[in-house]
């Protein structure tokens, strides 16, 4: 009854419980039955739906369509890049460091974006990502570090020893952990006051200024919280591939991101997540097939757009739910 | 760092400019009056690349000419072709597309625009191979000029900067005399008045599309002798456009020419200077920044940019 | 001992060569219910978007509660007890009928920095929002979705969303606008019961409205206030009648005498 009513504000059993069990069931069971290939899709697929969650609180529930959240894996990975390369390993600094800078780049770039809506949004969104791709192919420690080459990480960030994350399955569990509070954290904001001001500014943002409430101020405390979560993913990200470089930061990038979030269903939390599990698997297994995925992924974009918007969380939504 | 080579990079700056503005022109144009988010703009650079480099290669090599000035001739035929091929698959994208996408919302036409960005790189991957393709100078604009007295400037950068400026007036004179270029300005800045007149929309549309298609090929198909064409070129480009558009104000063409050239000549002279100035890393990097860091401050002073053609 | 709970003074607007308003001056003391009337064009539209703030004026003062609220932004005008109605339909239609007025309770309540909490168990403000749907008669609706409600009801909710902002001033931009008649009397007689609890300033076009609610009537012609005074008073006004009402002067004369 708890978790169902969590998950989907409803306690009747439907079809969207049954694809929730179920992938919870393979992302835990993953580190048992697959090997290191798969198991690194399935942390992938973990890291990058969080970041697909951040997005769609702004995209989905704030009406925001920010063309450039990639900044955010980049700025997360970053800083747990330079933080290493200054020693200072720690987890329990590296991730808290990642997330306030994080913060703080999404209340500088806000500033600014938020004064502008509609196609200036989506431009300037991207714009500031783009700037931050340069940034980051700027940055350049000792000798051999950085440039185009990006940021190794010899380990990942221990968390006191804690926990042992030279093993992947650990790592994997770990990641699942932070998704779930993550999902929690996001169900609780999305319902809480300030998410209905939030979903209010998506629908009609004069009015919810004519009602009293300065509209900006809570759009850009969205989109701080939306880049804190998106640079805990990016932080993550880079602990995932031991290794963050300026092509986390591309555009096409918050492309993806934005497909994800999409593709899954915006406005819910659980369609981020299937979105961002469908466009892993399906680059895994069409790039297997041929080189030419994108020919491939393109037109089927072009799909969706014409006859599946509410994305595949949407088709599995009981009619009855929509009141 | 002489005088010459500062005056040298300040043309060429120009020149970017203008071919910044062969880009900007018809995508404010788009923006503003289809209120349209169009993100293949950058893919007609490429495909205007492409086409016109392989429509050069090809007349080269079916008529065997050596003469230059016939060569000539063929090249300024092939920039024509590539123009026109792309015109004619951005029509049809228009109309098999884009027509039923006008309605939807702004996330819809990210989501299209964007899967027919990546279908159109693997396309021209699929066409035209992954490696840069290059098509050489004409032979008549190979040698430098003076342009005046003391100072020499390449020729061919020179005649692509001035078909830019031909295509400015002419586009200027489209806009403000005839009866399209005023139902253009009309829809830039009032959608529902054009709507309203009882004008068929949709032909508007695609006109407008079509002339920017057409602009951004030609883009596309002259800057291929200097920087050759290869798939993912006409993204970078594309976001440059972008930040044009937003510092001088969507739907406006006068912003857009200036900030076309203001972006040209930051970014060039950014590349230029800075380097030096800062080392070989940080250098480009701090120079690619410039320009956005031209658009923060106009976004922080004026966010609806310098030039906004009467909608926010 | 209280003065006026909005005061206009010198109100000016211009669009390029078209003045909208000019040099207006206007009063709504409190607990009045004042009407501002005119012909299509009269600026009336412009010049309730200057009291909203949304629209800056070019010269002239707004007084609100005797305070100079002319450089505010409209939702610190909100906060300061200044609600207002929306002539086109301005709803949340994703949100209940509860929710819609609900999130107008909360704007008053000012604690909306709360990331934790869900919104829907904050008893508070769903008692407000329930009475206030009750009161305007959409009690029994409160969990519909805005986007599926009838136009009058959206009038309906959109007063209530004005009303549970706890406003020192209404500003009700025509609000049976698109009604039909018997709606029209309904909301009539809703406005009617608020009156003396709010002060309210009614832009309205519809006469029959104004007339039999309004204490005080604002004619504006052509940008410009010329007249205000009680409805009798308004009727008998010979420029009122010559400028604004014209051929629509025997109607009027007719009204009166009907009622």
């Amino acid at each position: 009854m708890w978790p169902s009513r969590l998950l989907f504000g409803a306690s009747r059993f439907d079809l969207r419980h049954l694809v929730v069990l179920a992938g919870l069931a393979i992302l835990l069971l993953v580190p048992i039955v697959g090997d290191a290939y798969v198991m690194r899709v399935a942390s992938r697929i973990v890291v990058l739906a969080m970041i697909a969650i951040s997005l769609d609180i702004l995209l989905g529930y704030g009406g925001l369509i920010s063309f450039g959240h990639a900044m955010f894996l980049g700025s997360g990975g970053y800083v747990v890049g330079v933080l290493a390369f200054f020693g200072f390993q720690n987890g329990f600094i590296a991730y808290p460091a990642a997330i306030i800078l994080s913060v703080i780049l999404a209340g500088i770039v806000g500033y600014l974006v938020l004064r502008t809506v509609g196609v200036y949004f989506i431009m300037i969104t991207l714009a500031f990502a783009q700037m931050l791709y340069y940034v980051a192919n700027g940055v350049q420690i000792g000798e051999d570090y950085g440039g185009d080459e990006g940021l190794p990480l010899s380990e990942r960030n221990p968390l006191f020893g804690l926990l042992d994350f030279g093993d992947p399955a650990i790592f994997h569990y770990f990641t699942v952990v932070i998704l779930g509070v993550i999902l929690y954290g996001s169900y609780r904001l999305v319902n809480s006051r300030f998410g209905r001001v939030i979903q209010a500014c998506r629908d009609n943002e004069r009015r919810v200024k004519s009602l009293g409430y300065n509209t900006f101020r809570y759009r850009l405390a969205v989109f701080m919280i939306s880049g804190g979560i998106a640079g805990l993913a990016g932080a993550l990200h880079m602990n995932l591939q031991k290794f963050v470089s300026p092509d986390e930061l591309h555009w096409i990038i918050s492309g993806d991101l934005l497909i994800m979030v999409i593709v899954g269903g915006a406005n819910s939390l659980i369609g981020p997540i299937i979105g961002t599990a469908v466009f892993v698997l399906l680059e895994e297994v069409i790039s297997n097939l041929t080189e030419h995925w994108m020919a491939i992924f393109g037109p089927l974009l072009l799909i969706v757009v014409f006859f599946g918007r509410q994305g595949i969380y949407g088709l599995i939504r009981p009619k009855a739910d929509d009141g | 760092m002489s005088f010459l080579l500062v005056a040298e990079q300040l043309l060429n700056g120009v020149q970017f400019g203008i071919m910044l503005f062969l880009m900007a022109a018809g995508l404010t144009l788009i923006f503003g009056i289809m209120d349209f988010v169009n993100l293949i703009h950058g893919s007609l650079y490429m495909l205007g690349g492409f086409f016109g480099a392989k429509s050069i290669e090809l007349l080269l090599a079916l008529t065997g000419w050596e003469d230059m000035w016939l060569v000539t001739l063929l090249f300024v035929l092939g920039v024509i072709l590539g123009v026109c091929i792309t015109v004619i698959v951005s029509g049809i994208v228009e109309l098999t597309i884009f027509r039923r996408l006008y309605s939807g919302t702004h996330l819809d036409h990210v989501l299209a625009t964007f899967g027919l960005l990546l279908f159109f790189n693997e396309f021209a991957k699929i066409l035209f191979g992954s490696e840069p393709m290059n098509v050489p100078k004409p032979p008549t604009l190979e040698s430098p000029v003076e342009i005046i007295p003391g100072i020499t400037y390449s020729s061919y950068r020179l005649a692509i900067t001035v078909v830019g400026v031909v295509v400015a007036i002419g586009l200027y004179l489209l806009i403000t005399r005839t009866r399209i270029g005023m139902l253009i300005r009309a829809g830039a800045s009032n959608r529902e008045m054009v709507t309203g007149l009882g004008i068929n929309i949709n032909k508007l549309y695609t006109i407008v599309f079509a002339i920017g298609a057409g602009l951004a090929a030609l883009a596309g198909v002259m800057t291929t002798p200097l920087t050759s064409v290869q798939v993912g070129i006409g993204e970078e480009i594309m976001i440059l456009t972008f930040v044009v558009i937003v510092i001088g104000g969507i739907g406006s063409i006068r912003g857009a020419f200036i900030a076309s050239i203001l972006i040209g000549i930051i970014d060039t002279m950014g590349r230029f200077l800075l380097p030096s100035v800062l080392g070989y890393t940080a250098g480009p990097a701090v120079a690619s920044m410039a320009i956005y860091l031209a658009m923060a401050a106009v976004l922080f002073f004026r966010p609806s940019g310098l030039f906004a053609a009467g909608r926010g | 001992m209280s003065g006026p709970v909005l005061k206009v003074e010198g109100l000016t607007k211009r669009f390029g060569a078209l003045i909208a308003n000019e040099d207006i001056d206007l009063e709504v003391i409190p607990g009045e219910l004042h009407a501002v009337i005119g012909p299509n064009g009269a600026g009336k539209t412009t010049f309730v978007s200057q009291l909203a703030g949304e629209l800056p004026p070019n010269q002239g003062r707004i007084f609100f509660d005797g305070q100079d609220i002319t450089s505010l932004p409209v939702h610190t005008r909100a906060l300061r007890g200044l609600a207002r109605s929306y002539q086109i339909t301005s709803v949340i239609p994703s949100f209940t009928a509860l929710d819609n007025v609900a999130l107008a309770a909360q704007a008053a309540d000012g604690h909306s920095y709360r990331f934790w909490r869900p919104a829907r168990s904050v008893s508070g403000l769903n008692d407000k929002a329930a009475n206030a749907l009750d009161e305007i008669g959409l009690g029994a609706r409160k969990d519909v979705l805005a986007s599926n409600m009838s136009h009058g009801e959206h009038r309906q909710l959109e007063i209530a969303m004005a009303l549970a902002t706890d406003p020192k001033l209404i500003l009700l931009d025509e609000p049976a606008a698109g009604m039909g008649p018997a709606a029209t009397e309904g909301m009539i007689e809703y406005l009617r019961s608020l009156k003396g609890r709010f002060s309210i300033l009614l832009i309205e076009h519809d006469m029959d409205v104004v007339f039999s609610l309004a204490d005080r009537i604002s004619v504006l012609v052509s940008g410009r206030r010329i007249a205000t005074d009680a409805p009798d008073n308004i009727r008998q006004n010979a420029e009122v009648r010559r400028a604004y009402l014209g051929d629509k002067a025997d109607s009027l004369v007719r009204h009166r005498t009907d009622g």
